[in-house]
């Protein structure tokens, strides 16, 4: 285990955080330089130097850059619903394995989910696993802002948050491969609406 | 086929900021089967244009013939267009 990771362990033992209402959540990619799609108080407060930190908005900013250790440690706040991953490029599995497997589990109840991709390249985090890998409630979800890269995957976040009774939803890309159309053909085009 | 809910209690939607172009093919297969929405009254499209060749109006035609629609969006009304670096084109009550 690196030493950031035990240094950020002891800070979430050692603090309350099961009652975290808010977690701010970043991939080592596009967090070095803050990507424009940074929250404004947040890249305030912290600046460039995105190490873990527990600041006076009651908001973890850490920096994250495997998807298996951010869904670990998302579901360690079971009183959480607020979620926001910015720059949701991830690089696989962790060579040394997921340091936070041994955090409880619980099911988190989110109102608020929002997650932004990063400027650099690479794999979008997709929001509707990501919904079903984290366990994610969203029976109660108010507001989903999210960033996709296809027809497809927007689809498939449109009809999570269709069961759901959120009431804004704003999907956007900021990924420099952009939107991408769906892999059905112009000719076999599904009925308009 | 994951299905959009017929109970969808959406009351604001917002499409982009986007970098990138979609056209009226990429939209039709990520709402196919949009069911009304009578709640909503906050149709909001954000064209980002950090370089002036990336600015694209693709996805308009798409957006223009929905919401358009009245059995789909009966609450929403004339488009409401604001420039202000970004293009926000904003339709509302």
């Amino acid at each position: 285990m690196g030493n950031r990771y035990r240094r950020l362990i002891g800070r979430i033992a050692s603090s309350s955080l099961e009652y975290l209402p808010d977690i701010v959540l970043w991939t080592a990619f596009g967090c070095r330089k803050c990507p424009s799609t940074d929250p404004g108080p947040t890249r305030r407060l912290e600046g460039n130097n995105h190490r873990a930190r527990f600041h006076r908005h009651r908001t973890w900013v850490i920096r994250m850059p495997f998807l298996q250790e951010m869904v670990s440690l998302i579901r360690s706040f079971p009183l959480c619903n607020s979620l926001f991953l910015r720059g949701c490029v991830t690089r696989g599995k962790p060579a040394v394995g997921n340091v936070f497997a041994g955090l409880p589990e619980h099911k988190l109840s989110i109102k608020d989910l929002q997650l932004s991709s990063s400027s650099s390249t690479g794999t979008l985090i997709d929001v509707s696993n990501l919904i079903e890998d984290a366990a994610l409630g969203v029976e109660s979800l108010a507001a989903l802002v999210c960033d996709v890269g296809s027809s497809e995957k927007t689809r498939r976040v449109a009809a999570a948050v269709s069961a759901s009774p959120a009431e804004q939803f704003q999907v956007a890309c900021r990924e420099p491969g952009g939107f991408q159309g769906g892999r059905t053909p112009l000719n076999s085009r599904r009925r308009r609406i | 086929m994951d299905h959009l809910s017929r109970k969808w209690t959406l009351k604001s939607l917002t499409i982009g900021p986007q970098l990138r172009k979609t056209n009226t093919r990429f939209w039709e297969e990520a709402f196919n089967g949009l069911p009304p929405l009578p709640e909503v009254d906050s149709v909001t499209i954000v064209y980002d244009c950090p370089l002036a060749e990336a600015f694209n109006t693709g996805c308009w035609d798409y957006f223009e013939r929905v919401l358009a629609r009245r059995d789909l969006f009966p609450a929403l009304g004339s488009p409401y267009i604001s420039i202000e670096g970004v293009v926000y084109v904003h339709f509302s009550l």
